[in-house]
């Protein structure tokens, strides 16, 4: 039970962050938190990768741009209502990982790395063209369905706190889902192959088979993460499929500390957190975000959570 | 000596090898190789350096394919079978240079071959709810005499206790055959013995195949030598008719072309 308790009591906080910002300060905060949140959810995507089966990819913006798209497609070209259209994101995302993975997850390392660039290059390209269909750079637009609308009582995400709520409750789903599989077999699976390959083939793990699964559900997770980003901004955008976006993902992830559930979260918040402070007094903000992921990556490479770790470990002992 | 002869005729080999070649660019790392091995002892596969030995493991159990020949186990033909698949028919195999999870505690580890040979991933059942395996991986960690590192990660063991903890996940799954590549290599005398006096008494229990340079602990456990030279079948025998062979002792032993 003390075991829950720092995630219970995180998690009361985050609930009732609508009502408490306001009190405290601008409640432009709590978009901000909101984007949090929703990069969290994409930093986890890359963590499930690297920290769990040890593949880095290089290319998740792409089944974040698929769930962006899913979403904003489905809503603006399909009619589709707000259910099925947030459905269709992160669905959209999942078949796309599967078909690239079959391909990327045969190689590993650098080879892995590279492959998934190749393909979220690819595609981002092909969005750029695709004008028609995709609005290039400029994206597409849509305006917000309800998100459920019974005998008069709407619900809207065009409220900010409704926005926030959900946003929070489909984020908080995905990790309490990823802790659920990480203790299981399949997730101890994972480990294994992260740890020796060879020595997980030895004792009877499909390794490619595994890889592709995990391959699979990173791309949900990114997806997910492109649809609540969607639904957040009411726009998609094939800027958001650049391999950039994908880059900036694994410096959340590897600063927070990779292999650790809340890891991706804590390095979203702080960068997220350093960009929107010091861009409004300084343009070059990015300076600062490289200089202290550098920092961490020599002094602290398990990153943050790992140093936390380490810290409580040696105080104890 | 004549009886063991005798009985050849009536048992069925485990593993049958079947005039299998494999090259690495022009170097015939195994050569034409045909082999049986017969159950109910240990078996050794000796041979100078470059010999074919772990080229061979390394067919035997997947790693890579051959050029020409098949490989039969119990009757089954192994030879286009991937790792994992040959792993689950019940044959084990420990690495020259040990290999388990390292960031994995001891229990772990055990744990997770257990639960990968009986082809479970269920995702959402937590490790800590399977009885069967429980036990199981805490009647081998008594059984090698592992309990004081039950909780310590892998990589943290001394190498003898790694040596160990490999040889429990060969063991845990109960398989139908071991191979040993070097079981004893880079041991201290006092691991070493450990190491022998395990593996000895698994032979009651599971086809043993072992690939080892130390010539005492070979002629001290084996009942049965094949000795490869050149990725061919040279001699086998029992240790004494090995020990007494003249080619044997040639490319073995005497002529200093050869690197022993």
């Amino acid at each position: 039970m003390s075991a829950r308790l720092p995630y219970l009591g995180l998690l009361l906080v985050l609930v009732l962050a609508p009502w408490i910002i306001p009190i405290i300060g601008d409640s432009f905060w709590l978009s901000v938190l909101t984007e949090i949140i929703i990069w969290s959810c994409f930093a986890a995507s890359i963590n499930f990768l690297f920290g769990y089966v040890g593949l880095l990819s290089f290319g998740q913006a792409l089944f974040f741009g698929f769930g962006m798209y899913g979403v904003a497609l489905g809503i603006s070209a399909f009619q589709l209502s707000f259910w099925p259209a947030f459905f269709l994101g992160p669905f959209s995302a999942t078949v796309m990982a599967l078909i690239t993975g079959i391909f990327a997850v045969r190689l590993t390392w650098h080879y892995f790395a590279i492959i998934t660039v190749v393909f979220s290059l690819i595609f981002y390209f092909l969005a750029l063209t695709l004008k028609s269909v995709t609005g290039g750079d400029d994206g597409i637009n849509f305006s917000m369905p309800d998100l459920f609308n019974l005998l008069g009582f709407k619900l809207s995400l065009t409220n900010s706190t409704t926005q926030y709520l959900f946003t929070l409750s489909v984020v908080v789903l995905c990790f309490w889902l990823i802790k659920v599989v990480m203790a299981s077999a399949y997730g101890r699976s994972l480990i294994a192959i992260r740890d020796n390959d060879i020595r997980a083939s030895l004792i009877g793990i499909n390794v490619y088979r595994l890889r592709l699964s995990a391959f699979v559900i990173a791309g949900f997770l990114a997806g997910v993460s492109g649809s609540l980003f969607a639904l957040f901004g009411r726009y998609a955008s094939a800027s958001y499929m650049f391999y950039h976006v994908s880059g900036e993902g694994v410096v959340w992830a590897i600063v927070g500390g990779v292999g650790t559930l809340l890891g991706p979260a804590i390095g979203t918040g702080i960068f997220i957190l350093i960009r929107e402070i010091v861009s409004t007094h300084w343009q070059h903000h990015a300076l600062i975000v490289g200089a202290f992921a550098i920092c961490i990556v020599i002094f602290a490479p398990e990153g943050i959570v790992g140093l936390w770790k380490k810290l409580r470990h040696r105080s104890r002992s | 000596m004549e009886k063991i002869k005798a009985s050849f005729a009536l048992m069925k080999p485990f593993l049958r090898i079947e005039h299998l070649s494999k090259s690495f660019g022009g170097v015939k790392a195994v050569n034409d190789l045909s082999l049986s091995l017969f159950p109910n002892r240990i078996n050794a596969i000796i041979g100078p350096n470059g010999a074919g030995k772990t080229t061979l493991f390394n067919l035997i159990t997947g790693f890579i394919k051959p050029d020409s020949g098949k490989i039969f186990f119990d009757d089954v033909e192994l030879t286009h079978l991937p790792i994992h698949a040959i792993s689950l028919m019940g044959i084990k195999r420990t690495l020259q240079i040990k290999s388990v999870f390292n960031s994995m505690t001891v229990y772990e580890n055990l744990w997770i071959t257990l639960s990968a040979q009986q082809g479970n991933l269920n995702p959402f059942r937590p490790i800590d709810r399977y009885p069967d395996i429980q036990n199981r991986v805490e009647e081998v960690i008594e059984q090698l005499d592992l309990g004081r590192f039950q909780n310590t990660p892998a990589g943290a063991l001394s190498y003898g206790d790694v040596a160990l903890l490999e040889i429990g996940m060969a063991i845990i799954t109960k398989p139908k055959m071991i191979l040993f590549d070097e079981p004893v290599c880079g041991m201290s005398p006092a691991e070493t013995e450990k190491v022998v006096s395990k593996i000895t008494a698994l032979a009651a229990q599971t086809h043993i195949v072992i690939i080892e340079h130390d010539m005492d602990v070979v002629f001290k456990m084996a009942d049965e030598i094949a000795v490869l030279a050149f990725g061919s079948k040279l001699a086998s025998g029992t240790p004494q008719e090995i020990n007494s062979n003249q080619q044997v002792k040639e490319v073995y032993f005497g002529t200093d072309e050869v690197d022993a």
